[in-house]
């Protein structure tokens, strides 16, 4: 009888702790701040590179600062008597000769950012589907003329409002945003995709369909 | 049994410390839990209102733009100095700008307002292709167009004042538009308003930006007649990627290639295409699009991720001109180059009779580590590629150097036709020039020694890019 009183208080506690943990997150309101990179991916492929004309580096260039890179730049920053923190800041890019603060491919980074966050799962032509959309529309009237006015258009993309834009992109998203800069448009002119499982909006399956690549279907 | 009852007795006590200890520590949580959410919820409300601060302040941006541009059409139209005329048609250009950049910040869906925004952004693009015209005295197609879109500037404007109004009596512009791609919101049907309901916009014919016929350019370089989806396949399975397999088709001219194919749809854009995928014998993935009208090789899309280079500029571009002629594009020529990371970007362009044609340019790319082809582009080729008349009679060369500065030195002299802005295309004479370290290219007109343009080469390490 006591025994069972004992239990009784235990599954109480562990009841309010589990509702506590549940609606903690609820109401301590969606985190806002999100993944940002110290450097952009030119800059670490940059910052690699130079690590590994030195000698401090063989990995690949693959602009991603990994433990390999870190120790790297730990081992550069003891040599050279700097702070040995593993982080590219202003001194150690001085002596590293990067420049920190070249602005010239805002434009390539945002797209390759919105394809990562929007189709990083479908194939290469897919991903440059996606930035060629973002492209016609810099060029459509019915849109905002410039890159950042169109992707961070009041809810053009999903990826944009869950945070998923400031995930860095990976390669294959910065190559495809490439290609698009470059003139490649698989889709000639689309200025809509969606996802005919997810879509949400009665709206968009008006839409005159022009070509379904991977899971999306591209249209005018 | 006296044992059984101290035991019981001690039991209860331990049951009192876990009560206590578990209130306790339930306060603390509570308390935790009550300071975290307000901080949260403050710092929440703080963003909220952040929000509605740009949200009106966009807004209130728009109605002056709208209201700038309402009068300042009034004074165009009523103007009969050209000099005055100008002036207002760049100021309305770059306050119909500012309008649209307001308008896309507001929390409107995008199929919204989307009739509004292209309204005002082919009013500037309107307003920006007349104020180059240098007109003298209005059309009467162009003064009527001039008086409708004050109409509907005036029915936008009290309506965009109305909405002013309400919101000077509190209503709040974040809280009214609830999040939802396609689905229309208090705000979003309050601003449509702002668009008549009895009187569409106007139609603005010109060429310029953002106007009908830059959107739906016209296809010119695809008179042919339709193939079948057999006749295409055919086509794919003769593509080749490899350096090596440009030898064989060029030596042994009995290339087989060892491929899988699979067929991947139609594509029912302005191209009408057969889609294919392709996989090669090295484990590559190829996209590939072949043209209905004419069997044409389209597009080729892929990408690896080689980071050695192997191959050098000049044999990239062999290779390039090569693939061009197995596509039956026997006279084009690499004009432009880019080297990212492991991969060149080229552009072909046509030489015939000495004459560059640079609207009908494709684009080849190439991994510099195997020399493998990778992507292809030809749509800027089939869209502008025709039978073209060009201008006969030209004027001296001469007469037109005398206008490059005396600093300059010639490098070389050459005919080209240059795409102008939307649609047009004229024929120039192309100097390309050295002056201390630059490189620029000047084109003058070779009927009547315009300047149309002049470009400067700013070379960086991957390659030449043209400003």
């Amino acid at each position: 009888m006591i025994l069972s009183k004992k239990w009784w208080f235990v599954s109480i506690f562990s009841l309010v702790f589990i509702i506590f943990c549940s609606t903690y997150n609820f109401f301590a309101f969606k985190n806002l701040d999100y993944i940002q990179a110290e450097t952009s991916y030119s800059q670490n492929t940059a910052i690699q590179q130079r690590l590994k004309d030195l000698g401090y580096y063989d990995g690949p260039i693959d602009g991603i600062i990994g433990w390999q890179t870190t120790q790297a730049i730990k081992n550069f920053q003891f040599d050279y008597g700097v702070t040995v923190d593993g982080i590219v800041g202003p001194v150690t890019a001085r002596l590293l000769g990067v420049d920190l603060n070249e602005q010239n491919n805002n434009d390539l980074y945002l797209i390759a950012k919105c394809v990562y966050a929007e189709a990083r799962g479908e194939p290469y032509v897919g991903q440059v589907a996606v930035a060629a959309v973002i492209l016609n529309r810099v060029k459509h009237p019915d849109f905002p003329n410039t890159v950042y006015g169109v992707v961070y258009q009041p809810w053009a993309f999903t990826a944009v409002y869950d945070g998923q834009i400031n995930y860095e992109p990976n390669d294959t998203a910065y190559k495809a945003a490439q290609d698009a800069l470059n003139g490649w448009d698989p889709t000639y002119g689309c200025i809509y995709y969606y996802n005919p499982e997810t879509a949400t909006s009665e709206w968009i399956f008006s839409r005159e369909p022009v070509i379904t690549i991977g899971k999306h279907v591209f249209a005018i | 049994m006296k044992d059984l009852s101290k035991e019981k007795s001690n039991m209860s006590k331990a049951g009192v410390i876990t009560l206590i200890v578990f209130v306790i520590v339930l306060g603390v949580m509570m308390t935790v839990f009550c300071v975290l959410y307000a901080i949260n919820k403050n710092k929440y409300e703080t963003t909220v209102i952040g929000l509605e601060n740009i949200y009106q302040r966009s807004f209130y941006d728009l109605v002056e733009n709208v209201n700038n541009i309402e009068i300042k059409l009034g004074k165009l139209i009523n103007s009969s100095d050209s000099d005055y005329r100008k002036k207002m048609l760049t100021e309305i250009h770059e306050n119909a700008n500012s309008a649209q950049n307001n308008l896309s910040l507001l929390p409107i869906p995008i199929n919204g307002l989307s009739d509004t925004y292209s309204f005002i952004n082919q009013l500037s693009g309107y307003t920006q292709t007349l104020s180059k015209l240098n007109i003298v005295e209005f059309s009467n197609e162009q003064y009527k167009t001039l008086t409708e879109l004050k109409n509907s500037l005036s029915l936008m404007k009290s309506r965009l004042n109305k909405i002013s109004t309400e919101i000077n009596k509190g209503y709040n512009i974040s809280s009214n538009s609830n999040l939802g791609q396609g689905d229309y919101t208090n705000f979003t049907i309050k601003l449509q308003g702002i668009k008549s309901t009895n009187v569409d916009y106007p139609t603005m014919i010109y060429d310029g930006p953002f106007s009908d016929s830059v959107v739906n350019k016209e296809i010119k370089g695809l008179n042919f007649s339709e193939i079948s989806k057999n006749d295409a396949l055919k086509i794919v399975e003769n593509l080749y990627f490899k350096y090596e397999e440009s030898k064989d088709i060029v030596e042994n001219n009995n290339f087989t290639n060892s491929h899988k194919i699979k067929y991947a749809g139609e594509s029912k854009g302005k191209f009408k295409t057969y889609d294919f995928e392709i996989t090669t014998s090295n484990g590559n993935n190829y996209f590939a699009q072949i043209t209905k009208k004419g069997g044409k090789l389209l597009t080729l899309s892929s990408y690896n991720n080689n980071t050695s280079k192997n191959i050098t500029k000049e044999d990239a571009i062999k290779i390039a001109e090569n693939f061009a002629k197995s596509q039956g594009l026997n006279n084009l020529y690499c004009v432009w180059s880019d080297i990212v990371n492991c991969d060149i970007y080229l552009n072909l362009a046509p030489v015939v009779n000495d004459i560059i044609y640079y609207p009908d340019l494709i684009k080849v790319k190439i991994d510099l580590s195997t020399g493998d082809i990778l992507g292809w582009e030809a749509s800027t080729y089939y869209t502008n590629h025709t039978d073209r008349t060009l201008a006969q009679e030209y004027i001296n060369s001469e007469e037109v150097k005398s206008k490059i500065p005396d600093d300059f030195k010639i490098i070389h002299q050459k005919l080209a036709l240059i795409p102008l802005d939307y649609n047009k295309e004229v024929l120039c004479y192309e100097f390309k020039c050295s002056q201390n370290l630059s490189t620029y290219y000047f084109y003058y007109n070779v009927q009547n020694g315009n300047e149309e343009n002049i470009l400067k080469v700013i070379e960086t390490d991957n390659g030449n890019l043209l400003m």
